[in-house]
């Protein structure tokens, strides 16, 4: 029961692949870490998780009283860029798979305010988790880096490929993003690590707690965080946008395809998204379903939330916060080594990722 | 003039000249935040010439997290410091050639070229610290930007792992003409003299009011084989002609590395200015004067 219903047939040799491995999973209270940390938990791996805050309050997958994951994992609290612990944790945890998500503000808009932990976590984080493997004993299988579109910068041609787009990502964010990104195939090139770097697109899905920011838990937080629905909001230098998105549990069978295959040691991907939309649009389709979602419940709130649709919002920010217009991610490399598609009806997923917000936000004192 | 170090060697170029009397000396690591703030705050700092690093390709091999706290967590520190002070308008930070990582081109680089992944952990660090000197001008609106080198020589480098040292170092102790097992003697370099680097930051910082947040490639825009930047050293020397060892590997096709400086020259108004030759002589010329205190 534990993995039949998230892998494909096509997909079956990770069933038994992460069985009673040793897993370190950094920013595992986070919103991809924490999908990771669950299907390898469900696939039998012993999970080490390591994140800077492990409140038992913190809205995380990890702290789901459903799902009990928390004991189920080793937690430990530490900062990446602290390298002795880093050291300390990867030469006493023998991980035969190590995933890195830990990072400081994967929104501009915390990245700009806070630029040198930013680029501290998202450089020096990396370098201490490769530095930490280089001089262990026991050296891990496979280490992957958690990348970005962004560090490609802006898109010339109809998309990004891995070895023909130059990386000229110039954000604060995008700029660390690309120096990690560097490092861990020349840590391959000089010490034979075998780093897999994955560069991803928009991820969505539930328990993604960034209500502040991005853009879909913002919209349910608009449209279920509070007794009247409000309209999400669209900030209007996004108008113009055009960003990539893949299910989460799509993305999760990406990355464990790549840390099982060999061939992919050493190598950069990007991942190929499920579906390439207009930022206006994807709100829009957001707001559509929802009202399809909420007519299930409430058939009057289901009108206001369609009456309302979406607000345009004019950031007083300024010229500080630029972001890439548009980004597209060519995947045949990814599906060429390791088979992976996306396997998720884009309307459906998003209905049941909205149906976990609005029972979550409506029952947010009861916890998830 | 402020400079900040973590120590004098009685060796230094500032020392052996007698300039270190005209300029203040102040002890210091750049990954001390508290310092560098204090610093350019307290001396009213105008501009900042970023030039502290861990240099030395091999060592950054051998020590890579050394050489990433200080070429990118130090250049990261001073950012922020130049960011959140109220005196400081410009920065200059010594990049470097190595930034474009393994390339395959033999043509002369371009600035646009991306950085890719290298052998040595040297290249990253310096992409690293490059990038992001680049992000403070974009996203902060800092006069800062990116200077990238190859191949730097002249009076004052202590470094004697470096080919133009070492061949003036084997020759005045009279050892064997013998450069290791790094290289075949093949591969072509651009060799910078040190007086027109030291232009360059200058031209750089000068015009930093339209051109922040962009790099630009230093060189002289000619590539050399190693073997004869040994052999006009020799010339150089004393005029007599010594046979260069090289064991490294033969390689089948001779790596050539060298930057276009074609958009320095345009907007800068900047010109390599020493010829070979003669920067070799004013080199050997100044390591002579001073050898006894190597």
């Amino acid at each position: 029961m534990t993995t039949a219903d998230h892998i494909p047939a096509e997909y079956e040799h990770l069933n038994e692949f992460f069985d009673a491995k040793n897993v370190l999973v950094t920013g595992g209270f986070g919103f991809v870490g924490g999908h990771v940390t669950k299907r390898l938990v469900d696939l039998g791996a012993n999970v080490t998780v390591v994140d800077i805050n492990t409140d038992p309050q913190r809205d995380s997958i990890m702290n789901c009283a459903s799902m009990d994951l928390r004991s189920k994992v080793l937690v430990q609290k530490a900062d990446v860029v602290d390298a002795n612990a880093m050291n300390e944790i990867i030469h006493e945890g023998r991980f035969h798979f190590i995933f890195h998500f830990a990072a400081y503000a994967s929104v501009i808009e915390k990245a700009v305010s806070a630029p040198y932990d930013t680029i501290m976590a998202n450089t020096m984080g990396w370098v201490n988790v490769l530095e930490a493997c280089r001089t262990a004993n026991h050296k891990p299988n496979m280490i992957f880096l958690s990348s970005t579109d962004k560090v490609y910068g802006e898109m010339e041609g109809d998309s990004y490929t891995e070895h023909l787009t130059p990386l000229r990502g110039i954000g604060v964010y995008d700029s660390a993003k690309l120096a990690a990104d560097v490092f861990s195939r020349t840590y391959h090139e000089a010490f034979g690590l075998p780093t897999v770097t994955l560069r991803m697109c928009n991820i969505y899905g539930p328990y993604d707690f960034n209500m502040g920011y991005r853009l879909l838990p913002k919209a349910m937080a608009n449209i279920f965080g509070n007794p009247e629905p409000t309209a999400p909001e669209l900030y209007f230098d996004a108008i113009e946008h055009h960003r990539d998105y893949l299910y989460v549990d799509d993305l999760v069978t990406a990355i464990l395809l790549l840390a099982h295959g060999k061939k992919c040691r050493g190598e950069v991907y990007n991942l190929s998204a499920g579906t390439y939309l207009p930022t206006p649009q994807m709100l829009k389709t957001i707001v559509e379903q929802a009202v399809q979602v909420e007519k299930e419940f409430d058939s009057d709130r289901a009108e206001t939330i369609l009456n309302n649709g979406i607000s345009i919002h004019v950031r007083s920010t300024g010229a500080t916060v630029h972001a890439i217009t548009k980004q597209h991610l060519n995947g045949s490399k990814i599906e060429d080594a390791t088979g992976f598609r996306s396997q998720t009806d884009f309307l459906s997923s998003l209905r049941e990722t909205i149906r976990f917000y609005r029972n979550y936000l409506k029952t947010k004192n009861e916890g998830c | 003039m402020y400079v900040l170090d973590r120590w004098l060697p009685t060796n230094s170029y500032l020392v052996l000249t007698g300039m270190i009397s005209k300029v203040n000396y102040i002890q210091g690591d750049i990954r001390d935040m508290d310092l560098l703030r204090l610093t350019l705050e307290r001396f009213e700092i105008n501009t900042v010439f970023h030039l502290a690093a861990q240099p030395i390709v091999p060592i950054s091999n051998i020590l890579p997290q050394e050489t990433f706290s200080i070429n990118a967590q130090g250049t990261y520190t001073i950012l922020e410091a130049v960011r959140t002070v109220s005196c400081t308008e410009r920065l200059v930070f010594a990049s470097s050639g190595a930034y474009y990582g393994a390339t395959s081109t033999d043509n002369a680089i371009l600035e646009t070229h991306p950085p890719l992944p290298a052998t040595n952990v040297y290249a990253p660090s310096k992409v690293a610290g490059d990038v992001a000197v680049r992000t403070y001008a974009h996203v902060y609106g800092m006069k800062t930007a990116a200077c990238r080198f190859m191949n730097t020589y002249g009076p004052g480098d202590s470094n004697f792992s470096r080919i133009i040292p070492r061949a003036i170092k084997n020759m005045i102790t009279n050892a064997p003409y013998d450069f290791g097992s790094r290289d075949d003697g093949s591969s072509q370099i651009d060799c910078l003299y040190i007086g027109d680097m030291a232009h360059a930051y200058t031209s750089v910082a000068e015009n930093l009011e339209t051109i922040a947040g962009e790099a630009f490639n230093f060189g002289t825009g000619i590539p050399t084989a190693l073997k004869e930047l040994t052999n006009k050293a020799s010339q150089a020397y004393d005029g007599k002609q010594r046979i260069p060892k090289f064991s490294g590997p033969i390689k089948s096709v001779p790596s050539i590395k060298y930057l276009d400086i074609s958009k320095s020259q345009q907007k800068l108004d900047w010109y390599p200015k020493t010829a070979l030759t003669e920067g070799l002589e004013k080199t050997i010329h100044w390591y002579q004067k001073h050898w006894d205190n190597f």
